[in-house]
């Protein structure tokens, strides 16, 4: 299969649109729950401020068994088995069992895209150095012999060299790719730091699975290019 | 007082209190444009510690042959005799040269570790600017350095290359047949693409 320019940017917007899926889809699914809880918050924080201080401790106490009746306590910072989390965002917060399932899944569904991400960098990486090799070597000499950096023109060959690694198209992706890679990671190792057994385990299972589906590739890309190009 | 994380949420404020050491908080725009900065240039020396690691794992690699051979003297026609020189002769002096290998490794992985976890726990400060500012940096530390590490793996496999090619020409085959395929071609059949493939895509 030839990596054409147009099955890369093909590539690309596959895991660009799944990425937006999988936060839509968290957005959307815990849209309806958030909101009903942040309108009883603030309901209940206006009743105490109008009555006043001395009651201050009962209505915070009665504020918390009204609305967070299931949960309670804040982050507690090590490996415990509950639902309800604040997943990354203030809006994102999982309150019942339905809720963590639908998380579990979404950041199993991440953790598998970011090994994906990884290989296919790594893909596009080897792609782009065996197209950028042949371009600059072909440009600069005229013989099949010199196939090192000549001497003679080092300095224009080596401009060539830099100019076509740092400026070209696929060095820009590359680094928007890179930032994506980024990001993912540490919102996976804040997800991570949520100590939720739950999560914990679709973080680890994701990225397993994610190693088994895209991992042999690392093997393989070196072996094909050589053959076929 | 209990270890409580002071947010479990990204949240945008100027106000960050206690930020990495006890009594470290910074108010107002300027404050967190200053953390942002700095955040920002660890991130960007993170990446240059690891395009570090990879030229120090490409020089480790290095045919022995190609010691001594520069980009300016690529070309130059070095018989194999002087290239032979250049090779440490004795069995002490080749352990040195692991040794400070090894040692520098050590110390590059030492400081790539911890501006790594510094940056961990910046972020986990659940700041919004920070994030932002730990992404630009390693964008623009990519930028620079993924293209530093990409001139700095064609140079050697050039290196290699030129090696093999004398020698396969003196061996019989021509020239045209040995590079008839690319670099990464040759550099891979003769085994020393392996080692720095899976460095480059960090």
């Amino acid at each position: 299969m030839i990596y054409t320019r147009q099955i890369r940017i093909a590539y690309m917007a596959i895991i660009v649109t799944v990425v937006a899926m999988v936060f839509a889809y968290i957005l959307m699914a815990f849209q309806n729950t958030t909101s009903a809880t942040t309108m009883n918050h603030m309901d209940h924080g206006h009743m105490d401020m109008g009555n006043g201080g001395t009651d201050g401790h009962n209505h915070v106490g009665m504020d918390m068994n009204n609305t967070d009746r299931t949960c309670a306590g804040g982050m507690l910072m090590f490996f415990h088995t509950g639902k309800c989390e604040f997943i990354l965002f203030e809006t994102l917060r999982t309150k019942d069992v339905g809720g963590l399932v639908g998380a579990c899944v979404a950041i199993f569904a991440l953790a598998i895209i970011y090994e994906g991400l990884k290989v296919f960098r790594e893909m596009l990486l080897q792609k782009a150095m065996l197209t950028g090799n042949k371009y600059a070597i072909s440009n600069g000499s005229s013989s099949q012999d010199t196939m090192v950096i000549s001497n003679k023109n080092v300095g224009f060959q080596h401009d060539v060299y830099i100019r076509l690694h740092m400026m070209t198209c696929s060095h820009f992706v590359q680094t928007v790719l890179h930032m994506v890679q980024v990001f993912i990671s540490y919102c996976l190792m804040l997800v991570f730091m949520t100590y939720n057994v739950w999560l914990c385990l679709s973080v680890i299972l994701g990225a397993g699975i994610g190693y088994f589906l895209f991992g042999w590739r690392k093997a393989i890309v070196v072996d094909i290019n050589e053959h076929c190009h | 007082m209990e270890a409580k994380p002071m947010s479990e949420y990204f949240y945008f404020s100027t106000t960050v209190k206690n930020f990495m050491f006890e009594d470290l908080s910074f108010h107002g725009s300027a404050g967190v444009v200053c953390v942002c900065l700095i955040i920002f240039s660890f991130t960007v020396l993170l990446e240059g510690t690891k395009s570090l690691i990879f030229y120090l794992r490409l020089r480790q690699n290095q045919n022995p042959l190609t010691y001594g051979k520069t980009e300016t003297s690529i070309q130059t026609e070095r018989s194999p005799l002087f290239s032979a020189l250049m090779i440490p002769s004795s069995v002490s002096e080749i352990k040195q040269k692991r040794l400070k290998f090894h040692i520098g490794g050590y110390l590059l992985h030492s400081v790539d570790l911890l501006l790594g976890y510094l940056l961990m726990l910046a972020v986990m400060s659940y700041d919004a600017y920070i994030l932002i500012a730990v992404i630009l940096g390693s964008g623009v530390g990519y930028f620079v350095f993924g293209a530093i590490n990409t001139r700095n793996q064609i140079k050697f496999q050039a290196l290699q290359m030129s090696v093999y090619d004398r020698y396969d020409s003196q061996a019989g085959l021509t020239n045209s047949d040995a590079s008839t395929n690319d670099a990464s071609t040759n550099g891979s059949r003769y085994g020393s693409n392996g080692n720095t493939c899976d460095k480059t895509a960090r």
